[in-house]
C-alpha cells in the first residue's frame, strides 16, 4: 500500500467524525454524567471538585454579608423548574447564607413557580436555623404587573402588597410591621433564566438605591456581566458553578458542588468532541482536495 | 383510603421519574410515547397557570376586594395579648374562641395597645359589641395616633350607645371620628374604650369580640373586568374597533414605562463606556480599557453597514469588529453547554439520589 493510498485512508477514517450518529454522544453523555452521582452507592468514592470563587461570586457574599440589621432581603425568585437545575442550588445557598447571617427576607417572584419553590428550600433549612414564617420570613407568592407593580412596592409596600401567598393580611405579619418601603430593604437577590434584571434595576436600584445581586443562567450570564461592571449589579452567580462558588464561600456541600465532577466530565466530553469534530472536518477537506498529509 | 407518607413519596418519584425518562425518549427518535409526555406536560402547565392565576391574583387581588369588605383584623378577641383592664370570657362569644370581657363598673376604660399600624386606607371601623340590659350609656371608642417619632400626637373618637341586648355588629365610619390634634392614621398606636357616666351608673358588662378595620366594597373593580373584555370584541367584526381602544392603552402605558426602564438602565452604562485608555500609575486598568475601548469600536464599525467597508482602516476595525463577536458567541456557546448540562444533571441527580430505595 502506498503511502498516499494509507494518507488517504486515514484521511477518509478521520472525516467520519463529523458523522457520529448522535445517539452515541447521548449515550456517553449519560455514562459520563450518570456514573459520578451513581457512583457513592457502588460503593466507588470519588473527590469533590475543588472551587475557586470568582469575584463577581465573592461580591456577592460580600453584599449578603453588608447587609444592616434592621433591614430586610428581598429574594426574587423568577425561575420556574424549567432552570431548576442551576437556579435552584444558587436560590438554596443564598437562602442558607441569610439564615447564617440571621438576616429576615422575603420571598416573591414575577414566575408564577419560582415563590413555592424557594418556600421549601426556606421550610427545608429553616428547620435547621430555627427559622420561623411570619417572623424571620415570608412569601408573597406570585408577582404579576412587572415594572409598574415594582415600583409601587418600592413606594409603598403594604399598598402593593396585600396579604402573603397563603392569604395572611401583610399587616397581621410580625416581621413586616417596620418593612413599608424599598427603604427597608437592604438587598435584593434576584435568580433567574430570563431578562428580568433591568426592571429590578430601573426601580429598586436607579430610584431608590437599593443593592441588587443576581443568580442567572449560564446561557444568559455573559450578558449580566456589564451589568456588573457599571456597579448596578453588586455580585453575579452565574449557573451551577455559580451555586458551587457560593457553596464554597459557605463551607458546605449542596447541589452546586456535588455536582461539579459531573458537569466537568460533561465539558470535557464536548471539548473533545469538538476537536474531533474539528479533525473531521479538516480531513474531510483535504479528503476532497486530495492532498497529502 | 388514604395513603401514608411514604406511599405517597413513592408514587410521587415514579410518576416524576416516567415523565423524565418519557421526554428523554427522543433523544434515541421521535416517538409517540415522548409526545405522550409533551402533551401532559403542556397541559399540566397550562392548568397549573390557570390556577395559580385565579388563586393568586384575581381572586385575592380582584374578585375579594370588589365583593367583600376587605377587612384588617385589629382584634380576634381570642386573647388578652395586647388588651389592659379587661378579661377574657369564653363561653360568651361572637366569633372565634373567646371574647374581651369589660366590667365597666369595675373599670371605666380599657384599652388595646396592639392594633395594626397603618390604617390609611380604611373607611369604617367593625366590631360585635354585646350588653346584658340596654342603657342610656355609650362606650366612647378613641383611636390614638403618633407622628414619625412614636409619640402620640392625635386622637379620634366616637360613641356606641348601648341602648341594646345582646350581641349588635357596630360599624363606625372614620370620617364621623370627631378628631383632636394631629391625627395620622399611618401610625395607630392604641384604641380605647371608655365608659360615659351614665353607662358606668347602669353598671352593665360589655363584651367586645373580633374588632377590625374596613376599607370596603371596591365595586369599581368591576371597570376592570369591563376593559379586559374589550380584547374579546376583536372577535366580533363589527365591534373589533373596541379592542384597539384596551390594546392601544397598554401600549402607550407599556411604551412609557419601557423607555424609563431604558434610560435608568442603560444611560449608566453608556456613560460607563466613556473610560480614560491611559490610567497614570495602574498598568492593568489601562489594558483593560485599552482593551474595551477597542472592542466597543470594532464592534460598532461592524455595525456601520451605511459605510461601504472598502477604506483599509474601516475594513480591518470591521474584521476585527467581526472576530471579537466570534469570540462573544463562543463564550455564549460553552455557556450554553454548560446551562444544558446543569439541568440534565438535575434530572440524573433526581432520578438516582431520590430512587426510594436508594434515599
Amino acid at each position: 500500500m502506498s503511502l498516499n493510498r494509507l494518507a488517504s485512508s486515514t484521511l477518509i477514517m478521520l472525516s467520519r467524525f463529523q458523522q457520529v450518529d448522535r445517539r452515541i454522544i447521548y449515550a456517553l453523555v449519560w455514562v459520563l454524567i450518570g456514573f459520578p452521582i451513581v457512583a457513592p452507592y457502588i460503593g466507588v468514592r470519588l473527590p469533590i471538585l475543588p472551587m475557586y470563587p470568582t469575584r463577581a461570586a465573592r461580591s456577592f457574599f460580600e453584599a449578603v454579608e453588608s447587609i444592616p440589621d434592621d433591614k430586610v432581603v428581598l429574594v426574587a425568585c423568577d425561575f420556574d423548574p424549567g432552570t431548576l437545575g442551576e437556579n435552584g442550588p444558587q436560590c438554596r445557598a443564598v437562602i442558607e447564607h441569610l439564615m447564617r447571617c440571621r438576616k429576615k427576607f422575603i420571598i416573591m417572584g414575577l414566575d408564577q413557580v419560582g415563590p413555592t419553590i424557594a418556600q421549601a428550600y426556606a421550610e427545608e433549612l429553616g428547620k435547621r436555623y430555627g427559622y420561623r414564617y411570619g417572623v424571620d420570613y415570608c412569601n408573597f407568592g406570585w408577582i404579576t404587573g412587572g415594572q409598574m407593580f415594582l415600583e409601587r412596592m418600592c413606594r409603598d409596600l403594604h399598598a402593593a402588597v396585600k396579604q402573603d401567598k397563603m392569604g395572611t393580611p401583610i399587616n397581621e405579619i410580625a416581621m413586616m410591621q417596620n418593612v413599608r418601603s424599598a427603604k427597608d430593604i437592604g438587598l435584593v437577590v434576584e435568580f433567574t433564566g430570563s431578562g428580568l434584571l433591568p426592571l429590578y434595576i430601573a426601580t429598586f436600584h436607579a430610584q431608590f438605591g437599593v443593592k441588587l445581586a443576581q443568580g442567572c443562567t449560564g446561557i444568559i450570564g455573559p450578558e449580566q456581566f456589564p451589568y456588573l461592571d457599571t456597579g448596578q449589579l453588586s455580585g453575579l452567580l452565574v449557573g451551577l458553578k455559580g451555586a458551587a462558588e457560593y457553596e464554597e464561600m459557605l463551607k458546605t456541600v449542596g447541589g452546586g458542588k456535588r455536582t461539579m465532577l459531573p458537569q466537568s466530565a460533561g465539558h470535557l466530553l464536548i471539548i473533545i468532541l469538538v476537536l474531533l469534530g474539528n479533525l473531521g472536518t479538516w480531513a474531510a477537506r483535504r479528503a476532497e482536495r486530495g492532498m497529502r498529509v | 383510603m388514604s395513603l401514608d407518607e411514604r406511599t405517597v413519596e413513592v408514587i410521587t418519584y415514579f410518576v416524576a421519574a416516567a415523565c423524565t425518562l418519557g421526554i428523554y425518549t427522543v433523544l434515541y427518535r421521535e416517538n409517540r410515547l415522548f409526545r405522550l409526555f409533551e402533551h401532559i406536560f403542556i397541559g399540566v402547565a397550562a392548568g397549573y397557570g390557570l390556577a395559580i392565576t385565579i388563586t393568586e391574583v384575581l381572586d385575592p387581588r380582584w374578585f375579594k376586594p370588589m365583593v367583600t369588605e376587605n377587612a384588617a383584623l385589629i382584634s380576634a378577641c381570642d386573647s388578652l395579648v395586647g388588651w389592659q383592664g379587661a378579661s377574657l370570657d369564653e363561653r360568651l362569644k361572637k366569633e372565634g374562641k373567646a371574647s374581651i370581657r369589660w366590667d365597666v363598673k369595675g373599670i371605666g376604660a380599657i384599652r388595646f395597645s396592639a392594633p395594626p399600624s397603618n390604617w390609611s386606607d380604611a373607611k369604617y371601623l367593625k366590631l360585635w359589641v354585646h350588653s346584658r340590659k340596654p342603657s342610656g350609656g355609650s362606650v366612647i371608642v378613641r383611636v390614638a395616633t403618633a407622628d414619625e417619632t412614636g409619640k402620640v400626637k392625635g386622637w379620634l373618637s366616637n360613641s356606641i350607645p348601648i341602648d341594646f341586648a345582646g350581641w349588635r355588629e357596630v360599624t363606625l365610619y372614620i370620617s364621623e371620628f370627631s378628631r383632636e390634634g394631629e391625627v395620622n392614621l399611618k401610625t395607630v398606636r392604641v384604641i380605647e374604650f371608655a365608659a360615659d357616666d351614665a353607662l358606668i351608673a347602669a353598671g352593665t358588662v360589655v363584651h367586645i369580640d373580633n374588632v377590625r378595620h374596613c376599607v370596603g366594597r371596591k365595586w369599581y373593580w368591576i371597570l376592570a373586568l369591563v376593559c379586559g373584555s374589550l380584547y374579546y370584541t376583536i372577535f366580533i367584526p363589527r365591534f373589533a374597533w373596541m379592542s384597539r381602544l384596551i390594546i392601544g392603552a397598554v401600549m402607550g402605558l407599556q411604551s412609557g414605562y419601557t423607555f424609563k426602564a431604558f434610560v435608568l438602565t442603560f444611560y449608566p452604562q453608556i456613560a460607563k463606556s466613556l473610560r480614560p485608555i491611559y490610567v497614570p500609575g495602574n498598568l492593568s486598568l489601562t489594558l483593560n480599557n485599552i482593551i474595551f475601548v477597542v472592542t466597543l469600536l470594532c464592534v460598532l464599525i461592524y455595525f456601520f453597514f451605511t459605510i461601504e467597508h472598502k477604506h483599509p482602516a474601516i475594513r480591518t476595525s470591521a474584521r476585527i469588529g467581526r472576530l471579537l463577536l466570534m469570540v462573544t458567541f463562543g463564550l455564549i456557546f460553552g455557556n450554553t453547554v454548560m446551562a444544558r448540562f446543569s439541568l440534565f444533571i438535575k434530572r440524573l441527580d433526581f432520578l438516582i439520589t431520590q430512587f426510594p430505595w436508594l434515599k
